[in-house]
């Protein structure tokens, strides 16, 4: 196990999102954290991509705590895809790739056959070759989506973070990026962490399923088994039926809507 | 990597660096020649070739000495001050990610405006030799309650700081005015001052600033790769180890340090930082390496082409370079706005 975290304290600004979390990432799989807005799994996933300094704990990054390395050495060991993305004007996809060969490269000096063949490699993986030229700007939600995929892919890690990087794309393009980081666990052994909004993309998508609610982990595990309607109540405050997808097979969640029976106080931002 | 990545294409994958770079020799190349042909259009006309010709010791003692004492030291001025001006404006705009980000809006150029008009009336007769160290000061001592007010949470954001300058900015302005309503002398100079004007600039400037363009320009080559790379956003920018409060701090203390040294010898020169990255980004795109050279020689051009009219328009009264600058920039700067949009 590479990455891990132990009896985390996250705070998010002033606000206490977790005591006492602790997490193990499997190698080799791909991992979502599902749980309502403001459970704590974006901001859980910040600091296991030590782009948030937890409180109290630890996480631990083959075998020794990430903040004793420094930021370029756990650039080349882990990669996350932040939910906020930002496009420089008029970049093109080729250009925004070779971003990602930033923690390789030293601060004078050009690019070496390495980092070519990593931005090309990159590129044809995610599909994207033939639109190395367009502009960013230019490009349909999914295939941007596959434009910074492809960028934390040029970086060459194994371990891959990704905050809810289907968010604002439309139910083609989620299967599009989903289905690329699939190939890209399958296909080429990484490791994928990710936070999902839909449980049912989640229970397709993962091979371990880890449910957060108020800063605390309620369940973990192979998504077939922890799926249940107990669990949507405790983790979501809503009934459900749990049905079978007819072709994969992974559990479905429907829920049951009942008038006045969901909580519509105001809940806290996203972490 | 757990693929062996297959042997590149023969497309190379780097962006070419062919026209961008010709754009910024070209547009140095372009300073030259304003330099030398806006030489000899003061008050004391020196027509050309004769002005050229004075600057290398041969014509009359009195076209020698307009040209050597009074000609050369604003050219110099306006190139050195409008580099660093250009600079200091790309380097905040790619910061803050913020177009209308300069040290002018946030609260560089007003601060040393006031750090200057409190010399010149508390003291008024320690006045002019101090007046530089002053708005030094001053420049230096609004960015610095900027930050300590925009910073939270162990770091800042871009939003926070311009707003924040802004806030400042309009802060300084209004101490600036309350002072020069209530002590009447002393304001001609501080007005003359305060437009940005080149007419009481000597050799002794131009050694004031060179070292501070001179030194602090190129030390920027060392971050602008980390400047693109935040151009992703901070959160891209760590994840990609960037050490990006770091690298904003020192980035915009050596961009301050810039704009102050500017304004200490040349006064209040508002727009040109404002415009002169606008415009370069424009040219060659927002990679800050060519992004800044670029900038730093637009910047360059507006103030030798202003200050050139300034200085011959309207003789023997001299327009402020800054002033000129502003009333030919701003209709350019409103029809790129409306170009775009």
């Amino acid at each position: 196990m590479r990455l891990s975290g132990s009896n985390l304290a996250l705070h998010y600004e002033d606000v206490v999102v977790a005591r006492d979390l602790s997490i193990e990432i499997p190698d080799g799989q791909v991992s979502v954290l599902i749980g309502p807005n403001g459970s704590g799994k974006s901001t859980l996933l910040r600091a296991l991509s030590r782009l948030l300094k937890p409180k109290e704990g630890a996480v631990v990054l083959d075998g020794k705590a990430i903040e004793q390395y420094s930021t370029k050495e756990v650039a080349r060991r882990l990669a996350i895809l932040p939910q906020v993305l930002v496009a420089p004007e008029s970049i093109t996809v080729a250009e925004l790739v070779a971003y990602g060969r930033f923690p390789q490269r030293r601060s004078i000096g050009g690019m070496t056959d390495e980092d070519r063949a990593a931005i090309e490699w990159a590129m044809r993986v995610t599909g994207m070759l033939d639109l190395r030229d367009r502009g960013v700007d230019h490009l349909s939600g999914g295939q941007r989506q596959r434009a910074w995929i492809a960028l934390v892919l040029a970086q060459g890690t194994d371990l891959i973070l990704l905050d809810e990087p289907t968010t604002f794309l439309d139910i083609a393009y989620q299967l599009e990026v989903l289905e690329l980081l699939r190939h890209l666990n399958e296909a080429e052994g990484k490791t994928i962490v990710m936070v999902l909004h839909d449980i049912n993309m989640a229970c397709e998508y993962s091979h371990r399923l880890f449910a957060l609610r108020d800063g605390k982990l309620i369940a973990q595990g192979d998504p077939r088994v922890v799926l249940t309607s107990t669990l949507i109540r405790e983790v979501f405050g809503i009934d459900a039926h749990i049905l079978e997808h007819p072709t994969s097979h992974a559990p479905m969640c429907v829920p049951i809507a009942v008038p006045h029976a969901v909580d519509h106080s105001p809940v806290p931002a996203p972490a | 990597m757990s693929a062996t990545p297959v042997a590149a294409a023969a497309a190379p994958a780097v962006p070419r660096l062919g026209r961008p770079g010709l754009v910024v020799i070209g547009l140095f190349t372009l300073c030259l020649l304003a330099a030398f042909g806006t030489m000899g259009l003061g008050a004391v006309r020196v027509p050309q070739p004769h002005a050229i010709e004075a600057l290398f010791g041969h014509g009359t003692p009195d076209q020698v000495r307009t040209i050597r004492d009074y000609e050369l030291p604003r050219i110099l001025i306006a190139f050195l001050v409008g580099i660093g001006l250009g600079v200091s404006g790309g380097v905040i705009q790619g910061l803050t990610r913020n177009a209308l980000a300069a040290p002018d809006t946030i609260g560089v150029v007003k601060g040393a405006a006031l750090g200057a008009v409190i010399l010149l009336l508390a003291y008024p007769r320690a006045a002019l030799s101090y007046l530089p160290l002053a708005a030094f000061v001053g420049g230096i001592a609004a960015m610095a309650v900027v930050y300590l007010v925009a910073f939270r949470h162990g770091g800042t954001t871009p939003v926070r700081l311009v707003l924040v300058g802004v806030a400042v900015s309009a802060f300084c302005e209004s101490v600036i005015r309350y002072v020069m309503l209530h002590e009447a002398k002393g304001i001609g100079q501080a007005l003359v001052w305060l437009s940005g004007s080149l007419a009481s600039i000597d050799m002794q400037s131009v050694y004031q600033i060179l070292p501070w363009i001179g030194v602090l320009t190129p030390l920027l080559a060392l971050f602008v790769y980390k400047l693109d790379v935040m151009g992703l956003g901070d959160d891209m920018a760590a994840g990609l180890g960037v050490p990006v409060e770091w690298t904003r701090r020192i980035t915009l203390v050596i961009a301050v340090l810039l704009a102050s040294a500017c304004v200490s010898v040349a006064g209040s020169i508002i727009f040109v930082s404002l415009i002169s990255p606008q415009i370069a980004r424009r040219l060659v795109g927002s990679r800050h390496g060519l992004l800044l050279p670029a900038a730093g020689a637009i910047g360059s051009l507006i103030l030798l082409v202003s200050d050139a009219i300034g200085r011959g328009a309207d003789a023997p009264i001299e327009l402020p370079a800054g002033m000129v600058a502003a009333i030919i920039g701003a209709p350019y700067f409103v029809y790129l706005l409306m170009r775009k949009l």
